[in-house]
Formats: structure tokens, sequence, C-alpha cells
């Protein structure tokens, strides 16, 4: 599936995508559809990797960290959906990796509630009385790299599942055509769009920009 | 003020800040840990000076709004304010840091530069551009507020509210997504377009995601966190059905249509050129294929695609020396199967 240098890098960009969501800058590198591009980038078709990270940035498109709420987290998860939708190729490749994709997103939005209580339990000396500086300091990058390693981890695991799948699975049984399958994978974006629109709000100026929208997109569609 | 260095210190140690985000007190050790350089240059060893390390109860905020609280404390810890009411400010910017960010970044910038990318994708720009593209667009916004917000924290110190204001961040939130309406039109307009071409206008799968977009604009909130649930679902739907032998879909696929009294021409080609079948060759193939009334087909390993859809054609991913079966159907195949097949043996004409 990958070379030894082309697996690091994937972790590496697991571990950059996990710390990017949750810890270190918020640069975007930790949405589905930058990490999995630069994932398809390393594993040579950069083009699967941005359409699987289109469909997963589609089913998550709708969910907003507001405030401490924790929700999937689809940055890691793209890495390991890419590698399976590469390694099984065709529609029922790219099917298989969004599905592995979002279920991973699941599991890792779950870690991050874990990471933020070890946090608590790293930072507990800093509430109970006096402390230093260096204690301080120490124990932040403590839970930075914990969160490091919690990425790198997440992704290994998944890249791990992706060759399982890869070396067992007939990507031929999968049932639907190619442009089906891309109606199929787009349907919960259709969800997330509709959610993401109700939450800007949605007055009568606005229906109307948004009629002109589908206007012209259906416009560009026919002249593309 | 800080002098330049104190500046550029403490702008650094904001991209850190969510480091050590816990469920006790959210972002106050994060926030000391980035004001401790004024601690360290009191007492490095002792911590002691009259504004030591105060994460005593809960600070929060929108990572990238948190450096107006770095700017603000620093300045009023300066000025030697009473320790106490610095305490009492920190819980006072908490709610809206948090609030104002969230609907600026998290819900509006952010989708609008995800969605802006996805169009520029399906209007044929190549993935790594696109991305390379959405990500300075985007981080120059986030890094353009992080160093706002840190220069009005310390210009202002505790009257920071009112430099909050003057930003106007609710004012950008509501434009940027006025622009997001825009753009999610748009890309529902393309995806729909290109599935009535490749799917039939009056498929089921159209009205389906159809129905769920009004779902979502319906149910908004309850239902958002549902995407990734709903798309496990699907597949695995899809998957037991093809196991058990049931035809998933009643709409025969590419390899099974058959035209009557139709000339069907088919014919392998190589891909030649340097970077494969990219955005650009495959916007020109389908360009060509569309001037023909007849009915292409691409085929790479089995999978075979609309070579009349552009979605489809990116999707194979075509790399250098991959075999391809370009079929026509229809009266003019021959024809256009020669135009197509001439278009791949040129190495799509780039040099």
């Amino acid at each position: 599936m990958a070379d030894p240098l082309g697996l690091g890098l994937l972790l590496l960009l697991g571990s950059w995508a996990a710390l990017d969501g949750t810890a270190v800058g918020q640069f975007m590198i930790s949405r589905p559809l930058v990490s999995g591009t630069v994932a398809g980038w390393i594993l040579g078709d950069p083009y699967a990797g941005f359409l699987v990270g289109a469909v997963l940035e589609g089913a998550h498109l709708g969910g907003l960290p507001v405030g401490g709420a924790r929700l999937p987290e689809p940055g890691p998860a793209a890495i390991p959906a890419v590698a399976l939708a590469i390694g099984l190729g065709g529609a029922g490749g790219m099917a298989a990796g969004a599905a592995l994709g979002s279920l991973l997103s699941l599991v890792g939005g779950a870690t991050v509630i874990g990471q933020r209580r070890v946090n608590g339990w790293v930072m507990r000396g800093i509430w109970e009385g006096k402390t230093t500086p260096g204690d301080l300091a120490a124990r932040h990058w403590v839970c930075i790299a914990l969160d490091g390693v919690r990425g790198a981890g997440l992704t290994a695991v998944g890249v791990g599942i992706s060759a399982l799948i890869v070396s067992r699975i007939d990507p031929s049984v999968w049932g639907l055509s190619t442009p089906h399958t891309v109606a199929l994978l787009v349907l919960p974006g259709a969800l997330s769009a509709g959610a993401l629109l109700r939450a800007w709000n949605f007055p009568r100026h606005r229906r109307a920009l948004l009629a002109l929208g589908l206007l012209g997109g259906a416009a560009l569609a026919a002249s593309l | 003020m800080a002098s330049r260095t104190g500046f550029t210190r403490l702008f650094l140690r904001s991209l850190f800040i969510q480091g050590s985000w816990n469920y006790r007190g959210l972002l106050d050790t994060g926030l000391e840990w980035a004001l401790l350089p004024r601690v360290e240059a009191t007492d490095p060893e002792s911590g002691e000076s009259a504004h030591g390390i105060q994460a005593a109860e809960p600070f929060n905020s929108h990572p990238y709004l948190a450096t107006i609280a770095l700017g603000a404390v620093t300045r009023a810890e300066q000025e030697g304010v009473d320790p106490l009411r610095i305490r009492s400010f920190r819980q006072a910017l908490r709610s809206p840091l948090g609030g104002l960010g969230d609907a600026l970044v998290w819900g509006a910038w952010r989708p609008v530069c995800l969605v802006a990318a996805v169009l520029a994708f399906l209007a044929g720009i190549a993935p790594l551009l696109v991305i390379g593209g959405v990500l300075v667009l985007y981080n120059g916004v986030h890094l353009a507020l992080r160093l706002k917000g840190l220069r009005v924290g310390l210009e202002l110190g505790l009257r920071v509210a009112t430099g909050i204001r003057a930003m106007r961040l609710p004012l950008w939130a509501e434009r940027i997504r006025g622009v997001g309406v825009l753009l999610v039109g748009l890309l529902l307009g393309m995806l729909w377009g290109r599935g009535g071409e490749s799917l039939g206008w009056s498929s089921g799968w159209l009205l389906g995601a159809a129905g769920l977009v009004l779902a979502g604009l319906a149910a908004g909130e309850r239902l958002r966190r549902w995407g990734p649930v709903l798309l496990v679902g699907l597949v695995l739907t899809v998957m037991g059905l093809s196991a058990s032998g049931t035809p998933p879909s009643a709409t025969p696929t590419e390899e099974t249509v058959q035209l009557s009294d139709s000339v069907v021409e088919e014919r392998r080609v190589h891909v030649r050129n340097q970077l494969g079948l990219h955005a650009r060759p495959a916007a020109e193939f389908v360009k060509i294929a569309a001037r023909f009334q007849a009915e292409i087909h691409l085929s790479k390993e089995g999978l075979t695609v609309n070579g009349k859809s552009i979605m489809g054609v990116l999707m194979l991913a075509a790399e250098r020396g991959t075999e391809l079966v370009i079929r026509g159907e229809g009266s003019d195949a021959a024809a256009a199967v020669e135009a197509l097949g001439g278009f791949v043996d040129q190495g799509f004409r780039e040099t």
C-alpha cells in the first residue's frame, strides 16, 4: 500500500492533522479535504485523495465545534480512507474508503474526549497549589506531545485496517456503477448542506441568493 | 506596550494555546502558559512576581481571538492593575470571545473556504493547487485575526471591549454567510447538473438528494451531526445488497447499456504525458466528447465511466503509461473515438 517512507509520511500527516484540529495552530490541515488530498499525493493519487476528502468533508461539514463541544474527528481518519480507496481502486474502493473514514472519525472524536481528560490529569498540579513556570511549561508540552502520538496512533491503526481490507476484499463485488456511487456518497453532503444553510439563517434575500447560485451552478455544469 | 520581541513571543505562543485544553479549566492553563514570559522575566526559578500563575478559574475563547485576552491581560499587568480585577476581566471575556469567534470562523469562514475549494476543483483546477490556494486564503484571514486581536488587546488593556466592537466581527460573519449561501447554491446546482446528465433527470437519486437538503433545512442543528453515520449506513446497505446478489439499483450500469441500431467503436490508447490525465486534459477530453452524439465510455482496468462527465473522467486518475479503452456507441462513434484517441495519443497536446 505504501513504502516505509510513504508510511512514515502518512503517520506524520496523521499526527499533524490531529494536533491541528485540537492543540496547535488550527490551520485547517485537520479538514479531511486537506489531509485527504495530501495523503493522496503521498500515495501517488491526489485526485482520489481529493474526492474521498470531499465526500468526508460533505458528511462532516454541518458539525461546528462550538465552545468545548467535540464532534467526529475526520482529519486523521481521511488518511486511511484515502489509502483504502486507492488500494482497492474504482467506485467500490471509494465507497469503502469513505465508510471507513466516517467510522474512524467517530472513533477519533471519542479519543479527543479521552485526550482532554488526560490533559486535565496531567495539569492537575496547576490547580492544586503553587507551581513554577518550568513545571507549567513541561506539563503543557506533554499534553501536546500526547495529542501528536494519539493522531499518529489513530492513523497507524486505520492504515493497518485499510491494508487488511485490501488483502481480503474483492472490490468488484460493489454493485453500483461509478456515477451511482458518486450520487450515493454525495447524499450525506446534501443533508449537511441543508443543515448549514439553516444555521446561517435564511431570510428572504438569502433565498434569492440560493436560487441564483442553483441556477448559476446548473449553467456552469452544462458549460464545463 | 510589549516590545517587538514580546509581541512576537505572545503571537507565536497563541498558536499553541489550546495545547492543554481540558474539561476542568478549559483554556486556562494554555492562557497561563502563553503568558509565562512575564513571569519568567521576574524569577525563572520560583515564578514569584506581582502577577504569578493564575490558572484558578475556567477560561475559554475561540483560539484565534484568544490573542485579544493575551494582549489585554499583558497590558493590564504592565499597568499594575489589581490581580483580582484582572481575574474578573478574564471571566468577563470568556463568553464574547468564544461566541464571536465560533460564529465568524467555524460557522462561516471555514465552511465557505471549503465549499469554494470543491467548486474550484469542479471547475477543473488541479487538487493540489486548490488545496494550496484555499489554505493561503483561509490562513491569511486566520493570521490577520490573531495579529489584530493581539494589537487591540495590547493597546487597550481592560478597555478592550471598545476595540472588539470596532472589529465588527458579527457584521463580517453575516457578510461571509451571505457569500456562503451563494456558494452552496452554486455547488448544489453544479452537482445536480452533473447528476442529471449522468443519472438522468428523472432519477430517484436527485429527488433523494433534494429531500435530504430539505430535511437538513427543516431540522438544522438536530440532523447536522448525522452526516458520517448516514454515509456509513448507505455504504453498508449497498454492500449488503451487493453481497446478497440483489441489484442495488434498477438503473443499468454503463457496462450493460446497449443501444440498438448503433455503431460501436472501441480503441485502446496509452496515457503518454508526464502528469497523466489531470484536470486540464480531462476537461478537454470531455469537451471533445461533447461534440459528438455518440455515447462515450472510458475504461481503466475494468472501471468504466461516462466520457462526457468531468467527474467520471477525473475519477479514473489515470497516470502516465495507463492503458485506457475509449468506447463509442452511436451513429458518429467512429469519428468520436478517432478524435479522442488522437487527443490521448498526442499526450493531451502537452509539451
